[in-house]
């Protein structure tokens, strides 16, 4: 059992002067070190949901736990403190140059001048900007370039959680693939409890462990992504990620886990126009290569490009009834 | 030129007089200044920040600004009756509209996740406002103090009707004695004066917006 990082229980926020509440009862657990995205259209109450973690937003009732300590404990500026923060447009502070930017929170935490400089030059190294780019201005960068010193200034303070609010969402669809590939492999290194609002169904399966899918304030379905698209909880979900759709469910299946064995037969039939997948690519992948190369099966081959596996239409017929 | 010559001879033989003239002419109007900022900066942070006030206080103010400068004087003459304190607050009110004004319009001209950002990282409001608000809206403040500054030191010559002292008494006097020299003798300094503040606050400015430049 992993340790919990994040605790929702039963959270309400009415907002004033509105005739139903934005979260209602909602109660959710996030566990540590998982990258959880919450998916929902504008008025579900995702953003509501995430604001209340770092006290933007204070619930109606019901109590937030960070780490077992209720955050209402404990004064805001310190909570905010101990937390990343990414909002969709960025906000940087304009008169401040990018290093300034970064260093906010170790300033204000009271760091010594070197520990601060060899961190902002870690983070800018780590969201893969140039180190030239620190005396620069926040005008004078491209909104996804923005939007990477947003990250590493989130990050300035080593908070063990990030709260991202739709952190991607004004920036083109090339920039935003680039940056969600560098922020996977950032993740991968740092493993924080990430929670990342998202309205873009596509993102929060690329990015997301679990998804939180929220519709009118409730949490419709909390779960991974696989289950979301074979066991979706209820209509409502199944429409919104189109569980139906059998390329979104084969996108999410990985060739390893339904292959047969390499049988000798295999090997003495011979490879050379068999196509080849790895291990980790998607049944996706593997029904574009055998309509392409109109073959019987793939080949599944490891680092080494030695097949270890196969398979077959059969496979993914079976992978997806089931 | 002859007139020039004249003017030029009157500050020589007259040191004393000219100097004392300019030395209640500056202080009249920098102590305007400081005490409308005093009063409008806070005032105009109020406005930005409570929706609600903005319309009253607004309102009283930009109404002031339609008063003329003289007749603003003149009304001051029976309240408080003739002197330097009349004619300081005669200027403090010339000085206020604008002020309160550009700072209002420089609060509100923060982009509101700027602040949200900030919050959002553990500034507590105190350090937001030093550190982000006052920084972000010090250009358009500036812009306004400029103007404020202006106008007061120009107006200053006006103090002189209530007995108010500064360089316009030279003007005043010159009028009546219809003597042009001495008429030149407050005029002169006081337009180079108005240059030299416009001058002065249009490079704290600048200073101050290098990130929107560079």
């Amino acid at each position: 059992m992993k340790k919990e990082a994040i605790v929702f229980d039963r959270v309400t926020k009415t907002f004033p002067k509105a005739t139903k509440p934005s979260v209602n009862e909602t109660s959710l657990v996030i566990e540590q070190g998982s990258f959880v995205t919450i998916l929902g259209a504008s008025g579900s109450g995702k953003t509501t949901l995430l604001k209340m973690v770092n006290r933007i937003i204070e619930p109606t009732s019901g109590t937030i736990s960070l780490f077992g300590k209720n955050i209402r404990e404990m004064p805001a500026t310190e909570l905010r403190r101990s937390i990343g923060y990414v909002i969709q447009q960025v906000g940087l502070f304009p008169h401040m140059t990018i290093e300034q930017n970064i260093a906010t929170v170790p300033n204000i935490l009271g760091w010594d001048r070197r520990k601060i400089s060899e961190r902002v030059d870690y983070l800018m190294d780590l969201v893969h900007l140039p180190p030239s780019y620190k005396t620069r201005y926040p005008r004078q960068l491209s909104g996804g370039q923005q939007q990477r010193v947003g990250i590493a200034r989130a990050m300035a303070g080593d908070p063990a959680v990030l709260l991202m609010d739709e952190p991607f969402g004004a920036i083109d669809a090339i920039t935003r693939t680039k940056l969600q590939d560098d922020f996977l492999e950032i993740q991968k290194k740092l493993g924080k409890t990430i929670l990342f609002v998202t309205h873009d169904v596509d993102e929060a399966f690329k990015l997301g462990d679990r998804i939180v899918v929220m519709n009118e304030g409730s949490i419709q379905q909390y779960d991974t992504p696989l289950n979301l698209v074979t066991r979706p909880a209820n209509e409502f979900v199944r429409r919104l990620i189109q569980a139906d759709d059998l390329f979104q469910r084969l996108q999410l299946m990985k060739a390893e886990d339904h292959m047969l064995a390499w049988t000798e037969a295999d090997a003495a039939a011979g490879t050379e126009n068999v196509p080849r997948v790895r291990g980790q690519d998607s049944l996706r992948t593997v029904l574009q290569k055998l309509l392409q190369h109109d073959a019987p099966y793939v080949a599944v081959v490891n680092g080494e490009e030695k097949p270890v596996g196969k398979v077959t239409l059969e496979q993914l017929k079976t992978a997806n009834s089931g | 030129m002859d007139v020039l010559t004249g003017a030029y001879e009157y500050v020589l033989n007259n040191g004393d007089r000219f100097w004392e003239a300019v030395r209640v002419h500056l202080s009249l109007s920098l102590l305007a200044l400081l005490i409308a900022t005093a009063i409008c900066v806070p005032l105009g942070i109020a406005c930005a920040k409570k929706q609600w006030l903005t319309g009253t206080i607004m309102g009283v103010f930009n109404s002031l600004r339609v008063i003329p400068s003289l007749a603003i004087l003149v009304i001051i003459l029976p309240l408080m009756g003739t002197g330097f304190a009349p004619a300081l607050v005669a200027l403090t009110i010339l000085a206020c509209p604008p002020i309160l004004i550009h700072t209002y319009i420089g609060f509100r001209g923060i982009e509101p996740f700027v602040l949200e950002a900030a919050a959002g990282m553990g500034m507590g409001p105190g350090m937001i406002l030093r550190k982000i608000e006052f920084p972000l809206a010090m250009p358009i403040m500036l812009s306004g103090l400029k103007t404020a500054a202006v106008e007061v030191v120009a107006s200053a010559t006006l103090a002189a009707f209530i007995g108010g002292g500064g360089l316009g008494t030279f003007i005043i006097n010159g009028l009546g004695m219809y003597n042009f020299s001495l008429l030149l003798v407050g005029a002169v300094p006081v337009a180079i004066l108005a240059i030299l503040s416009e001058v002065g606050f249009a490079g704290i400015e600048r200073a101050a917006t290098r990130f929107q430049r560079s």
